[in-house]
């Protein structure tokens, strides 16, 4: 502990990197979606209010404790908590400050990279290709996102997940002063530049004030709704950064009679300039002005990938200078992500600085290491579920209960009288005493409050994997498609006549066409197309590919307005499933989307057991347990659609999964299980991290070091 | 600045308490069948009546918007229908009278737009929020830069003591 730590050289420093440390791809693309659907101008009310009750003060916390453990030398969440609370288990608390941000960054560089690639392909022209129809862009994303894309032999989403990787670690290796604060100061000026670029872009669309009546229109009526209040909440927390450990170890670079409370404040305000202002002019109302207002409920609940990587490099296509406004747009989103992603590795690299002795090489070699393990794992494990599961439990779970934790611990462990002395000590503004009485009542009691409804809103079901078996069927989900084809053209059991009379007519006509001679042709199709791959090499999507394409969907006799207009589309889930294989360009493949989102929509009839006559002989012992249940009126909305799942599945028997399955190094695992061990690792993980702060304490004899102090 | 804050809150609270009592415009337009001409720039509900063009439209109808439902309203102005949301876009009202048996007696079709536009109340929602946060970064980064000024100063004058 001998070593001196480093200070950040100014204040504008400090500011400018938390501000970069919130500021990422929630400002840009969440938060104008979730404000959309959440009531629009309205939803700013909830928004508000939390970011004074719950944002303001937490952040303000969050920098108290961590320039309180900086006077300790320490700079992780374990050793600040220690010096804070001066007990030893508190050490063990502070695991999660290490996890959160750790996990976190382990999935958020690599999708920090697909924003390099696009950037990439952005400049070469690839993009404003792609660019020109829903279906080539989605392919083209869904393609560099599954390693399918190439560059210089090797998957074009690992390449630049690598690129980028390097880049954040070269960037904290020159340390917080060198490294993250001169980053930080170069970086945001571009950022709020390109921003302002953009929002100017945006604002001279003709008829932006469509655009703009979506987003801002107040729709009181969604203020009785919890869901609302929820959502704003949890956007600030996110929008934020509070509750991740990395402003606490930010703060624990600053001196200790250095302001915090208007630096903090900045920080925030910054964030709320990019987030409200620039963030949520862009996104959504370009999209309505540009695609139209009858798409704007779809384009608002499309996501958030979808409206970053498919819907707006379309929009930015149909404007003039479209490569520019492309690479403006990725460029502007890579650098909020290397900005929020170095302060995610800040707070294990102090962890190794101040906690286990290491010299600043051995703790970048380390974590570059364990970096390099776990972003492979996203990478690979994207299709079966592993980002997912580290942002809920990392990005989610983890930030909540952090955040409610140091809070607890500012205003009832350390006590908030003292608590606000220190936090008000060197500050450059006088924090309004009401904030005293909000950070020892009502930022706890919100925490916990939101931390309670989180789980039971969402929470619980993800946690129990409720309703993962009410899934949609994928392509994975069924080893022999074409013999649940054979089955509904020709039912050889009463269950599968049952299918076929339930089958939409448009999907009954594609199997009743069904032969060999579809899959010869697809064969032949196929083969025309990487012919055409081959000759364009690496060069995914180009004007060549999209006409090809449409001369397929032509030769096919299925042009693209005829199927919007069928029947079954009306059908969400559906829909859904169709949307993601409608990429396939052959009969065959046609087909086969077209039985796998029958069947999905299937899944979703709400009475499809109760109105058909089913043979109960063919079914497997879960399912009858469920119908069981369903008699006794004992299931609920996910439980009804994962009976009528089990109901298809038992029909076509060992061609097809109940259990959805999942695709992992090349492997088809059972997607329940995988998660279930995917947990079991993580926990693990938090156990040697817990394993590793015990055996270094007890080494370095803090916890006597520690008695000493307060003897 | 305290001067700046405390006239901006007077001058945009009321303007803010004014925008939460203004009601979502009117977002739909009946344009004639005939010539394609806006004919009327109300369709509602007031009360339990169907009003079009600020009348009431029959003293019982069925009204039919196709690809969103249905609903009809009684002799009695009662409303017998969930409510509906139209999508933004063109749609055609189909409007039936109809007589105590519930059959149709006459029939007539209109054409509707759901038109997206920011209302007064978005405006206000968007200045406030806009003003807001510009307002509380000039707060903020004027201290920073000021404040750092002053801090140059204060050192120097003890290294010259010291000296």
């Amino acid at each position: 502990m001998a070593k001196k730590r480093e200070n950040w050289a100014s204040k504008i420093g400090v500011v400018l990197a938390v501000a970069g440390s919130a500021v990422g791809l929630g400002n840009f693309l969440r938060f104008p979606g979730v404000a959309a659907a959440n009531g629009g101008g309205a939803f700013l009310i909830p928004y508000f209010i939390a970011f004074i009750f719950l944002g303001i003060p937490l952040a303000w916390i969050e920098w108290t404790l961590g320039r309180y453990g900086g006077q300790f030398e320490h700079g992780s969440a374990p050793g600040i908590l220690n010096a804070v609370v001066r007990k030893p288990w508190a050490k063990y608390l502070g695991s999660l400050g290490i996890f959160g941000p750790l996990f976190i960054n382990f999935y958020y560089i690599f999708v920090e990279s697909w924003l390099l690639g696009y950037v990439w392909y952005a400049i070469s022209g690839t993009l404003a290709n792609a660019s020109g129809a829903f279906p080539t862009m989605g392919e083209f994303f869904s393609q560099y996102i599954t390693l399918q894309i190439q560059i210089m032999g090797i998957p074009a989403a690992l390449f630049f997940f690598i690129i980028t990787l390097i880049l954040n670690f070269a960037i904290v290796f020159f340390g917080v002063k060198r490294g993250i604060e001169r980053a930080s100061r170069i970086m945001m000026p571009i950022l709020v530049v390109l921003g302002l670029i953009m929002l100017v872009r945006v604002l001279t669309l003709p008829n932006i004030s469509q655009g703009l009546g979506f987003l801002w229109n107040p729709d009181f009526s969604k203020l009785l709704d919890i869901n609302v209040w929820f959502a704003a909440s949890g956007q600030i927390f996110f929008t934020l950064s509070v509750g991740i450990g990395a402003i606490l170890t930010y703060s624990s670079y600053v001196k200790k009679n250095q302001d915090i409370a208007l630096s903090s404040l900045s920080a925030n305000a910054a964030n709320e300039f990019l987030e409200v202002i620039i963030g949520g002019t862009i996104v959504i109302p370009a999209a309505i002005v540009m695609m139209g207002a009858g798409q704007a409920e779809s384009i608002a609940n499309a996501g958030t990938f979808n409206l970053g990587f498919i819907t707006m490099p379309m929009i930015f296509g149909m404007l003039p200078f479209a490569m520019f406004f492309q690479i403006v747009w990725f460029l502007l989103l890579f650098i909020g992500g290397v900005t929020s992603s170095i302060s995610l590795l800040q707070p294990g690299i102090s962890f190794c600085e101040d906690e286990l002795n290491m010299n600043r090489r051995q703790s970048i070699g380390v974590l570059f290491f364990v970096f390099l393990i776990m972003g492979l794992f996203s990478v690979y494990g994207l299709g079966a579920g592993v980002v997912d599961e580290m942002d809920f439990w990392a990005g989610n779970f983890s930030l909540i209960l952090f955040g409610t934790i140091m809070a607890v611990i500012f205003s009832w462990v350390l006590g908030v009288d003292k608590g606000w002395k220190e936090m008000n000590r060197g500050g450059d503004i006088k924090i309004p005493v009401i904030f005293k009485f909000i950070m020892k009542y009502i930022t706890p009691t919100y925490l916990i409050v939101l931390l309670i409804l989180w789980v039971a809103l969402s929470g619980w079901n993800t946690i129990t994997m409720k309703g993962i078996e009410s899934s949609p069927f994928k392509p994975l989900d069924s080893p022999n498609i074409t013999a649940i084809i054979g089955d509904i053209k020709n039912p050889q059991t009463q269950n599968a006549h049952t299918i076929r009379n339930n089958v939409s007519s448009e999907t009954l006509l594609l199997i009743d066409n069904y032969s060999d001679t579809v899959k010869t042709s697809h064969n032949q199709q196929i083969l025309k197309l990487n012919e055409l791959y081959t000759i364009r090499g690496e060069e995914f999507i180009t004007e060549d590919y999209t006409a090809r394409f449409m001369e397929i969907i032509n030769i096919e006799n299925v042009p693209a307005e005829q199927l919007e207009n069928l029947e079954a589309l009306k059908n969400r889930q559906f829909r859904k499933v169709f949307g993601e294989t409608y990429r396939y360009k052959t009969t065959y493949e046609r087909t086969i989307s077209a039985v796998l989102a029958d069947l999905s929509a299937l899944i979703t009839k709400e009475d499809f057991y109760l109105d058909n006559a089913f043979d109960k002989a063919g079914f497997s012992g879960d399912t009858l347990r469920l119908i069981e249940r369903y008699k006794d009126d004992n299931l609920d909305k996910a439980d009804i659609h994962k009976l009528n799942r089990f109901i298809i599945a038992d029909t076509f028997g060992e061609n097809l999964s109940s259990m959805p399955q999942a695709e992992f190094l090349g492997f088809t695992v059972n997607q329940k299980r995988f998660i279930s061990f995917m947990r079991i690792g993580f926990l693990i993980l938090l156990l040697i991290i817990n394993i590793i702060i015990g055996l270094f304490w007890k080494k370095n004899k803090l916890d006597l070091k520690l008695q000493k102090e307060d003897a | 600045m305290k001067k700046i804050l405390i006239i901006a809150t007077f001058v945009f609270l009321p303007l803010f308490v004014y925008g939460l009592r203004i009601e979502q415009a009117p977002l739909l337009w009946i344009i004639s069948p005939k010539d394609g001409r806006e004919v009327s720039r109300s369709f509602e509900i007031k009360g339990k009546v169907a009003y079009i063009d600020d009348k009431p439209a029959f003293n019982s109808v069925m009204i039919n918007i196709a690809g969103v439902g249905s609903f009809v309203v009684d002799v009695d102005g009662n409303v017998w229908s969930k409510e509906l949301k139209l999508p933004y876009g063109k749609h055609t009202i189909e409007v039936f009278g109809l007589d105590k048996s519930n059959k149709p007696v006459f029939r007539t079709s209109v054409s509707v737009i759901t038109e997206l536009r920011m209302s007064v109340g978005g405006w206000i929602f968007m200045v406030f929020a806009w003003l807001s946060i510009i307002a509380l970064n000039i707060f903020t980064f004027t201290n920073i830069f000021k404040i750092k000024e002053e801090k140059i100063v204060e050192p120097l004058e003890i290294d010259t003591m010291d000296e």
